[in-house]
């Protein structure tokens, strides 16, 4: 027999195991020896004493982990707190803004604590209130962080000596087809988290041991590639679902293009609208990347409806909200011809900070001011795309296709029915959404914070970061960057409903 | 409208004082320490506009509302302190507090002109501003940018490149691109538009079809450096009075304390 050499790059630490070994694991039958031997390296087996970190949050990866023996804590080490800039004296006119970290439960305002759970990248959540679990036997972690690349959501530390392989994207994905391994997960998923992950959803809390028991028998966990349609605008609805892991593209069809509506990630759910009532799909949900997703099948959901009413009032409220907002968005594209506002990603943007050119006198009082607010940091630059008389200064313009909120390791970044970003207290900090700002919007502030280092258990001062996008001075009425420009040219504005009182014929020619 | 209706109300009372005592008030005399006081006040006010800026996220008024303070209240302090003088200069003291004065306001006056031409011809004439602070940082861009695009010109596969394009583009950005990418208002083949287009064209039938795209890409580089030489020069229309107005109104302000203590000491 010829031997096959490795073609993929292999992990640097722990013992490489030959396909002969790991074929001795029951959930790598099946799987051809020639693959592995392809792909040796590419999984790994290592041992931790207890105490020893796995791996750490926000830092960059690209391996999972399956615990073979042993237990595991997960935890966010980063204080789950909000940055609030508010002045440093609490009287007098001459005060200094300055920005803290603030909370937990002190934390009020925009980052309200709805969620009673962090989703991370393993089968458990975290609470809010306490940010750690454990993982045993038998459960995966750091799925995201191989399939997608996204930083590590949460930190890994052995909570006694334990023994876990380490697996390539490759691996990962040979398992995943892998049908042994896929029972041996989902059953493990279902015995131990599904009620849990149930009752993350706010709006489940009611629902009783009894009927979770009955549900979590009938549901399905099904799986869809990137970029597949998990369900079609205007297909009839069948099925709700609840993310698992993944995100999930919530878009609607319009003349002349296609508009986000959101983004969906891990604990978040889609499918409501249709089985309320409307019977048809109102929007398409596709995988933005490798989604895995509880579902729950028409008849079983009418069934928890009728028996909870109050589950079915609440998802009724949401779905009204999100009928609402889709049919505000739609109601402004009405009035704008795609295109042409396309044309300039203006459409991207639900608040904008506009420069009149013809009044600014350059003196960038605004930007002063914006920094005066933020610690000396700005998140204004006085540049940016021209429209017509105007000039776009970068600061978050709130985009309608809010990419920054895709593949957030803890799920912290998200749009409020309002549509402002916010960027929750769980934050750790890994930049990722800064990154993904097409905009440069999203800054990371870096405070210096009293925590306990998970390898000693003392406490020592680290530096901790937290993303931060421009909260449109909240603790004011009006933003700092607006109100400290002496010549009235800076306006916080919804262009769509700026423009349009301007002169929409003027702004946005209609096609001859 | 109502520093309008003041500044009426304060010429209507001179002219009444004038005409009742056939003589203008004194500054010592009741009305015209009013008109003193009443206009070292305004002028305060404008002054702490200064102030104001120093502390942009102090929630004591908009600034636009300040602003509007500043001119307006700056504007009508100068007939005030007209009419507290009686329309004479007085002593060296004075004279020199009036000049001041006098200079301040019409730059001001100036500056207000300025701001109300420059921002809209700077919008129409500059179409891509650069950050003002980073003009360097942009025009260096500008140099790379154009010996890139030149050297990408270089024929592959040989030592030398006489008589090739890239010698005649290579040259051209020698001696004139690089000149004016340096000093844009240096005498030169690209200093008037006009030229340039010309020289450029002329450079185009000089070179076969394939090195277009790069003259293309020269010719749109010197007219962004021609529009930042532009856009600073407005620049520094737009705040170069800020250099008389601001000095001077401080070393008015010392001045103007210096004769309320002389004259509160000595009359």
């Amino acid at each position: 027999m010829v031997e096959t050499e490795p073609i993929v790059r292999k992990i640097a630490h722990g013992e490489i195991l030959t396909p002969e070994q790991l074929l001795e694991y029951p959930f790598f039958k099946g799987i051809s020896e020639k693959l592995l031997q392809k792909n040796l390296g590419a999984v790994v087996r290592r041992t931790f004493k207890k105490g020893e970190i796995i791996c750490r949050e926000g830092e960059e990866g690209s391996t999972a982990f399956y615990i073979l023996k042993g237990t595991v804590d997960i935890f966010i080490t980063t204080a789950v707190s909000h940055v609030q800039t508010q002045p440093e004296a609490k009287t007098g006119w001459f005060r200094k803004m300055k920005s803290l970290l603030v909370g937990p439960p002190a934390a009020t305002g925009k980052t309200q604590q709805r969620q009673r759970y962090i989703p991370i990248d393993a089968s458990v959540d975290l609470s809010v209130a306490n940010p750690v679990a454990q993982l045993e036997e038998g459960d995966l972690f750091g799925e995201m962080t191989c399939l997608s690349f996204y930083p590590r959501s949460a930190t890994v530390r052995a909570a006694e000596d334990c023994v876990v392989l380490e697996m390539l994207r490759n691996i990962l994905q040979l398992l995943q087809k892998n049908k042994e391994f896929k029972v041996r997960v989902e059953d493990a998923y279902r015995k131990r988290t599904l009620d849990r992950h149930l009752r993350s959803v706010e709006i489940f809390g009611e629902l009783s041991s009894d009927f979770l028991e009955f549900l979590k028998a009938r549901v399905e966990l099904v799986d869809f590639a990137p970029g597949e349609i998990i369900c079609k605008q205007d297909e009839d609805a069948d099925a709700f679902y609840l993310i698992r892991l993944g995100n999930v593209k919530v878009s609607q069809r319009y003349p002349g293009g296609e508009m986000v509506l959101t983004y969906l990630s891990r604990g978040q759910y889609f499918g409501e609208i249709g089985l309320l009532g409307h019977s048809k799909r109102t929007a398409t949900c596709s995988a933005l990347d490798k989604v895995e997703a509880v579902k729950i099948r028409k008849e079983d959901f009418d069934a928890m409806v009728r028996q909870f009413p109050a589950i079915g009032t609440q998802l009724q409220k949401v779905a009204d909200q999100r009928l609402e907002t889709n049919r505000q968005q739609s109601k402004q594209l009405e009035t704008v011809f795609l295109n042409d506002f396309l044309g300039q990603s203006l459409m991207d943007a639900n608040n904008l900070l506009l420069i009149d050119l013809e009044k600014c006198t350059r003196c960038d009082d605004c930007v002063r001011a914006c920094a005066a607010s933020h610690d000396g940091i700005t998140r204004l630059i006085r540049d940016g795309v021209r429209y017509d008389k105007y000039l776009v200064a970068t600061s978050c313009r709130q985009c309608l296709d809010p990419l920054c909120m895709v593949g957030c390791p803890v799920g912290a970044i998200h749009r409020q029915p309002s549509r402002e970003i916010v960027i929750e207290d769980w934050c750790i900090g890994c930049g990722l959404c800064a990154k993904q700002c097409p905009y440069e919007n999203i800054n990371l502030h870096e405070f210096v914070v009293k925590q306990m280092d998970p390898e000693t258990g003392q406490q020592k001062e680290v530096v901790t970061r937290k993303a931060t996008v421009c909260d449109l001075c909240g603790q004011h009425t009006e933003p700092s960057c607006v109100y400290a420009c002496p010549h009235d040219a800076a306006h916080r504005v919804d262009p769509k409903e700026f423009f349009h009182l301007q002169s929409i014929d003027f702004i946005f020619p209609k096609p001859k | 409208m109502a520093a309008l209706a003041t500044a009426a109300v304060g010429a209507a009372s001179y002219a009444t004082q004038v005409l009742l005592s056939s003589s203008p008030p004194s500054g010592g005399s009741w009305p015209g320490l009013a008109y003193g006081i009443s206009g070292t006040g305004m002028i305060v006010f404008a002054a702490l506009l200064a102030v104001r800026r120093k502390f942009p996220t102090m929630r004591v008024g908009r600034m636009q509302v300040w602003m509007r303070g500043h001119v307006w209240l700056g504007l009508l302090s100068f007939p005030m302190i007209l009419f507290h003088g009686g329309f004479s200069l007085g002593g060296p003291l004075t004279t020199a507090l009036m000049v001041l004065f006098t200079i301040i306001t019409l730059s001001g006056i100036f500056g207000l002109v300025v701001q109300q031409i420059v921002p809209k011809l700077m919008m129409e004439q500059i179409p891509a501003e650069v950050v003002y602070e980073q003009a360097n940082v942009f025009i260096n861009g500008l140099r790379l940018k154009a010996a890139e695009r030149v050297e990408s010109l270089f024929p592959k596969g040989r030592d030398e490149a006489d008589g090739t394009p890239y010698s005649i583009v290579k040259e051209f950005l020698e001696k004139e691109i690089k000149p004016f990418l340096d000093d844009p208002k240096r005498k030169g083949l690209l200093t008037s538009p006009k030229n340039a287009e010309i020289v450029f064209t002329h450079i185009r039938k000089l070179v076969p079809p394939e090195a277009h795209g790069a003259v293309e890409e020269l010719r749109q580089i010197i007219e962004k450096r021609r529009d930042v030489a532009r856009q600073i020069t407005l620049h520094y229309v737009l705040h170069a009075w800020l250099l008389i107005h601001v000095p001077l109104s401080a070393g008015m302000l010392i001045l103007v304390f210096v004769h309320a203590i002389m004259a509160l000491r000595y009359s």
